[in-house]
């Protein structure tokens, strides 16, 4: 962990709004992305509005570098205009009667920045999301794609010392997400501030963050890498909303190659050619004790490396050359003799492995 | 596409409206047009110009002019920040103090000119302190005018205004304070924008009401030429005196509030 003097995020409180409570403990270092990964209703949006300082904490601080922005012992609450934490919102809040260059420039205007030094941060900020030509526009004559390129320059125009992305794919299409996405990507590891990504999508925070916070019922239930909540989930939930297996690969001709695995796995897809993220439901895998025979499926032989029992079913934590997860009966276990070092035999259909380009 | 299923709304029916709703409708129509008429038809169009251009009427044109425009930017400068309170804080009374506002809305004018006087008059718990302390009567005066045509013109400005405070996506103001506006800056940038098209209403409405005021102007000022007699004051003064003149003057009331509404048409009532 680190020393919460240093910059980055530190947050751990208490708020309650309607009734429901929220206990959470955040830490985000500068320059990294943490998710904040749960369900409608688990918390998200009030731990947001706390750090924005719209809803005031009912116990706890909250550390922004070296300010203190909350402190309910000491009665410090910083103003939401006194915060300078950038937000991504998820239906975008562009301002209607300002053109896409006044809606860039609200931020340094209203930090105190003079009228040249705003002009110059704009350009800037147009060249870097590719909105030049969209400039003299006013939001309502833009598509969502590029009203979400204008909402994040404008939210990192103001130079914030943290950056919230709400939802930021609630409200586009599959393939503007894709192109988002990436756009998202390449600016998150230019951003030198902690970023906290809130979102319901696992998918989202696979791709995007560096750590997970899984969030049910406003408590962090559980927090690691993508890889370390899939592997080692502490409850059913965690392993519903964690257990995806991700890979990335490259498309072509109805299958995918994937690094250090030598047979092209089947895929069916509309996608073009290109690279794509794998994503394989670990209920969509069926393990076999012996080589199925006939199969149209993707087949490859492998080992068990562990087994990890979550109520209905068991993870199985599958070996080279895949290592991926899956899940299964506690009956099949018992039938199969599944122990861990086994040899076995995984078997997943075309249909069941959904490709996204990356 | 338009529909019962959709969110928007049904377009207007081409069809003929049923013959009981054209009638009543027919009827309201003529109500608000045979007056007219019935002015343009009586107005003396060849002592029209000499009535014009006398000081009776130039007077009482000046001084409607002056104190409407200035009530007006009163009730925006007072009614406002009041309208903001009732839509954005919860406090006790403040459904009272609603009610308070509307009330000058309901009241009979002359009432209202007399209450006026009875606080603002000379010795009145408010204006008697002024005048021994200023030497300045409100009463009788051009700022009494000023003062009455706010007390009946503010209300339409504030319910206006309040219900587009009430209107307005507040996620948007929240926007901005994270942008690091301040409040004033919010509220200017934001806020008015966004409740523009029912203040400019609410500024339009007032400006009318106190440009057509009468009864708590009368009671409260009197009626002096040059110095407290509006336009309204001088139809019914010159009603009784020389009827010509009187519909002349009227005639120009109308003409001025449909020069002021039209041209605030275009550019106010219709968004862009």
């Amino acid at each position: 962990m680190t020393n919460p003097s240093e910059h980055g995020l530190s947050a751990q409180f208490e708020a309650t709004i309607d009734n429901f409570t929220v206990e959470l403990a955040l830490s985000i270092r500068a320059g990294e992305t943490i998710a904040l990964l749960g369900p409608n209703g688990s918390g998200k949006s009030t731990t947001l509005s706390v750090l924005a300082g719209l809803i005031r904490p009912t116990a706890g601080e909250i550390r922004l570098g070296d300010v203190v922005l909350n402190n309910v012992t000491a009665d410090v609450h910083v103003p939401t205009a006194a915060r300078n934490i950038g937000i991504l919102f998820q239906d975008y809040l562009l301002f209607d009667h300002l053109t896409v260059r006044d809606n860039i420039a609200y931020g340094p205007r209203a930090k105190g920045a003079s009228r040249s030094v705003a002009r110059e941060k704009v350009t800037t900020w147009l060249e870097k999301l590719d909105l030049d030509s969209l400039a003299d526009l006013k939001p309502n004559q833009l598509s969502g794609g590029q009203a979400q390129r204008v909402a994040l320059a404008r939210a990192l125009a103001g130079d914030p010392a943290m950056l919230c992305l709400d939802e930021p794919f609630a409200a586009t299409d599959v393939t503007t997400t894709v192109a988002l996405r990436r756009t998202l990507k390449a600016h998150l590891e230019q951003f030198d501030q902690p970023t906290l990504l809130i979102t319901h999508d696992p998918a989202d925070a696979f791709l995007l963050a560096d750590r997970i916070v899984i969030i049910e019922n406003g408590r962090a239930v559980q927090s690691g890498t993508a890889q370390e909540l899939g592997r080692n989930p502490n409850s059913r939930f965690v392993a519903d909303m964690a257990g995806s297996n991700l890979l990335s690969g490259h498309y072509r001709d109805g299958a995918v190659t994937v690094e250090g695995f030598d047979e092209p796995i089947r895929a069916s897809s509309e996608l073009e050619d290109g690279p794509v993220f794998v994503t394989i439901s670990p209920s969509a895998i069926a393990l076999h004790t012996e080589p199925p025979s006939g199969s149209p499926r993707n087949t490859w032989e492998t080992r068990i490396e562990g087994l990890q029992p979550l109520g209905r079913f068991v993870r199985v934590h599958l070996g080279q050359p895949l290592p991926l997860l899956a899940d299964i009966t506690p009956a099949s276990v018992e039938t199969m003799g599944l122990v861990p070092q086994k040899r076995v035999w995984a078997a997943v259909k075309a249909t069941e492995i959904s490709l996204t380009a990356a | 596409m338009k529909g019962i299923s959709s969110n928007d709304s049904l377009p207007p029916s081409r069809e003929r409206p049923p013959v009981v709703v054209i009638a009543a409708a027919a009827v309201a129509a003529g109500l608000f047009l045979l007056p007219l008429l019935g002015l343009l038809i009586r107005t003396p169009w060849t002592r029209l110009g000499s009535v014009l251009t006398s000081d009776t009427v130039l007077d009482a044109l000046r001084i409607s002019l002056l104190s409407s425009v200035t009530a007006a930017v009163l009730a925006c400068i007072l009614g406002v920040p009041l309208a903001w309170m009732l839509s954005r804080y919860e406090f006790r009374g403040r459904q009272a103090l609603r009610s308070i506002v509307t009330l000058p809305m309901v009241l009979p004018p002359v009432v209202g000119g007399v209450a006026l006087g009875s606080v603002f008059g000379r010795g009145g718990f408010v204006g008697g302190p002024i005048e021994s302390g200023s030497g300045l009567l409100l009463q009788f005066s051009f700022w009494g005018i000023v003062l009455a045509n706010t007390f009946v013109a503010m209300p339409f400005l504030v319910i206006t205004t309040e219900a587009a405070l009430n209107a307005v996506n507040r996620r948007y103001e929240a926007a901005a304070a994270t942008l690091g506006a301040s409040g004033p800056r919010v509220f200017t940038t934001i806020t008015i924008p966004s409740i523009w098209p029912g203040l400019k209403a609410g500024i339009v409405l007032a400006w009318a009401r106190a440009f057509g005021e009468f009864g708590a102007t009368l009671t409260f000022n009197g009626s002096l030429q040059g110095r407290t007699q509006t336009m309204p004051l001088a139809v019914f003064v010159e009603l009784s005196d020389d009827t010509d003149a009187a519909i002349a003057i009227a005639i120009i009331m109308v003409a001025v509030s449909l020069i002021v509404l039209t041209s605030l048409r275009d550019r106010w009532w219709n968004p862009s």
